[in-house]
């Protein structure tokens, strides 16, 4: 017995059956979706909303560890990160390649190929 | 078991920006829609009867030859679809490079939309609490939901256990008004200077925030995508969904980071600039695609966009096939809409290139594969029973199952994803993806025709935790 023809039958009435359980499934959910359909009442301009925090008497006992300024964990190289600010700069634009035509990116921003090879750091492909 | 703590509630105006248009149903606009879109069909259809007889051309051989040249087209486009995918993935995988952090932790809100999540409100958080990174606070804002999820989030709202000392909660209550009001509340209450925005039924990763913040060190990133698996595997469609994230949607990104040009930052994890989204004007509530619009709004603005593979927020996929179809025309619909929002940038290329050539590639995603694949099937279905050439079906089955597999080999690989999903390659393509692109094509029908939508809820089970 041949193959190829009995498979092609079994892709064929796939795919047909496929075609036939999308139609139906859509039209199915088009009917259930009408059901239920309700028009968007107008939206105001503003809105009064529930502002819920933690109580002042923990806030002010937890102020001095809730930091909202950067945590430097470990100081780095100073070589390495001169260009690493905690708050980044405004939108500057493209890169500057002139250096190297392919520049490759890591986690200090864009660096030269030779660079980032010679850093010493964990690599992961 | 949460122990309560004590909270302040205060009541607060927060602007409701009103940018989507009021739906207007209009008979007239889709009759003539209908009549301009069949009176151009028929001249076309007259002009090829009219000089068909001065060719050399039959009626068959025309079809014949048609099909032929379109079939051809598609199988080119197909290919160059995938290795440039493909190449594009593995150049970005390949400039990945994983240090140490280099001390540079801005503080960050997350925002957590929730709406009638009682269910998976309680486990999101708990995955935030895990979370290997200092400085950051999470603001709930629930969108009035008709469940007991108000509850549920204000027993969590104080300063809780964190990896790294305490961590504060907020919860903003405020009347239904959508995802995108509901971020856009969020991310005015939030003092941070990076912004993350998430889904209520979604689990991060423990180092998510750590490995994605780490990009905002440069000052041209906008925005960063994560990556979204799917939480709730084991079903069928649930399989075949983690397959689908992993090779056709994750693959993609991937793909895109490597010119920062990622098209979609999706809703289960974006980190965003604030300074960037205020810029772009917030969430907008006119499209059901408001990822979609608001990182078109950031390329636009000529912020990069980053996506970080680590930084992996696990998600519940539908299901049962209704509750697939409902989201995937949703995601179409929305998507179409965005693109319609910016059409200005892609009939125009010289405003921002890189913007043009990310809506075309989002068009040609949206409408222009599903149609091709659903007209390549009918083809071979129509060759098959009508002309007896049923083995042409089977050699294009093959043909794309071998190609999904070594796809789907090579992303599994790539993401150490389970191997069991690449079998589900082999019915991917022929039933998974024909499934959606039927979805897709009738969305875009209506979405032409201007058949009005609403959001609707996908329903969640909660018992999956990470």
């Amino acid at each position: 017995m041949e193959l190829i023809p009995v498979l092609s039958t079994i892709v064929l009435i796939a795919t047909i059956m496929t075609f036939l359980l999308a139609i139906g499934a859509y039209i199915l959910y088009k009917v259930r979706e009408r059901r239920g359909v309700a028009a968007m009442p107008p939206q105001p301009a503003w809105i009064t909303a529930e502002y819920i925090t933690p109580a002042e008497a923990q806030q002010t006992a937890r102020s001095q560890k809730y930091a909202t300024q950067p945590v430097f964990i470990e100081s780095q190289p100073s070589t390495s990160h001169d260009n690493i600010k905690s708050q980044p700069g405004p939108y500057q634009g493209e890169p500057d390649k002139t250096e190297a035509k392919f520049m490759k990116y890591s986690s200090e921003g864009y660096v030269a190929p030779k660079e980032d090879k010679n850093s010493g750091a964990l690599k992961w492909k | 078991m949460i122990k309560k703590q004590p909270i302040k509630k205060e009541l607060v105006e927060i602007p409701n920006i009103a940018d989507e248009k009021p739906f207007k149903f209009s008979r007239a606009k889709y009759l003539r829609r209908i009549f301009v879109s069949g009176l151009i069909s028929a001249i076309l259809i007259f002009i090829i009867i009219y000089t068909l007889p001065y060719t050399i051309l039959s009626v068959s051989s025309l079809i014949e030859y048609a099909l032929i040249v379109a079939l051809v087209i598609f199988l080119v486009l197909l290919l160059i679809r995938y290795f440039t995918i493909l190449i594009m993935a593995y150049l970005y995988a390949n400039q990945y490079t994983f240090k140490k952090t280099n001390g540079y932790f801005p503080f960050v809100s997350i925002i957590v939309p929730v709406y009638n999540e009682e269910k998976v409100i309680t486990e999101s958080v708990r995955s935030l609490l895990e979370l290997n990174y200092s400085n950051y606070e999470i603001i709930i804002v629930n969108d009035g939901s008709s469940d007991n999820t108000n509850e549920v989030a204000e027993s969590l709202v104080g300063y809780r256990k964190g990896r790294y000392g305490e961590v504060k909660i907020s919860l903003i209550n405020k009347p239904n008004g959508g995802k995108a009001k509901a971020l856009n509340a969020g991310i005015r209450f939030s003092k941070a200077e990076i912004v993350l925005c998430m889904d209520g039924d979604s689990q991060l990763s423990e180092d998510s925030l750590l490995l994605s913040v780490r990009h905002f060190a440069n000052s041209q990133i906008g925005a960063v995508a994560g990556n979204v698996k799917v939480m709730n595997r084991g079903k069928f469609f649930t399989d075949l969904q983690a397959l689908e994230y992993i090779e056709g949607l994750n693959m993609a990104r991937s793909a895109q980071s490597f010119i920062n040009l990622v098209n979609i930052i999706p809703g289960p994890v974006g980190l965003f600039r604030k300074k960037a989204v205020e810029e772009a004007g917030y969430y907008s509530s006119d499209t059901f695609a408001e990822d979609a619009d608001m990182t078109l709004k950031l390329l636009a603005n000529g912020w990069k966009i980053y996506y970080e593979q680590n930084a992996v927020s696990y998600t519940e996929a539908p299901v049962k096939l209704q509750q697939l179809l409902k989201q995937r025309y949703r995601w179409t619909r929305g998507i179409l809409q965005s693109i319609r929002k910016h059409k200005k940038l892609l009939l125009n290329p010289t405003i921002n290139f890189g913007d043009t050539v990310v809506l075309w590639s989002m068009f040609y995603e949206a409408l222009i594969w599903p149609v091709m694949n659903i007209a390549v099937n009918l083809f071979f279905i129509t060759a098959a029973l009508v002309f007896g050439y049923s083995s042409f079906i089977f050699f294009w089955w093959a043909g794309l199952a071998l190609l999904d597999l070594a796809t789907a080999l090579y992303c599994v690989a790539s993401e150490k994803e389970e191997f069991r999903l690449i079998w589900y390659a082999v019915i991917y393509r022929m039933f998974f993806i024909l499934l959606i692109d039927v979805c897709k094509m009738m969305s875009t029908i209506e979405e032409f025709l201007g058949i009005r939508m609403r959001w609707g809820k996908l329903e969640r089970i909660g018992t999956v935790k990470i």
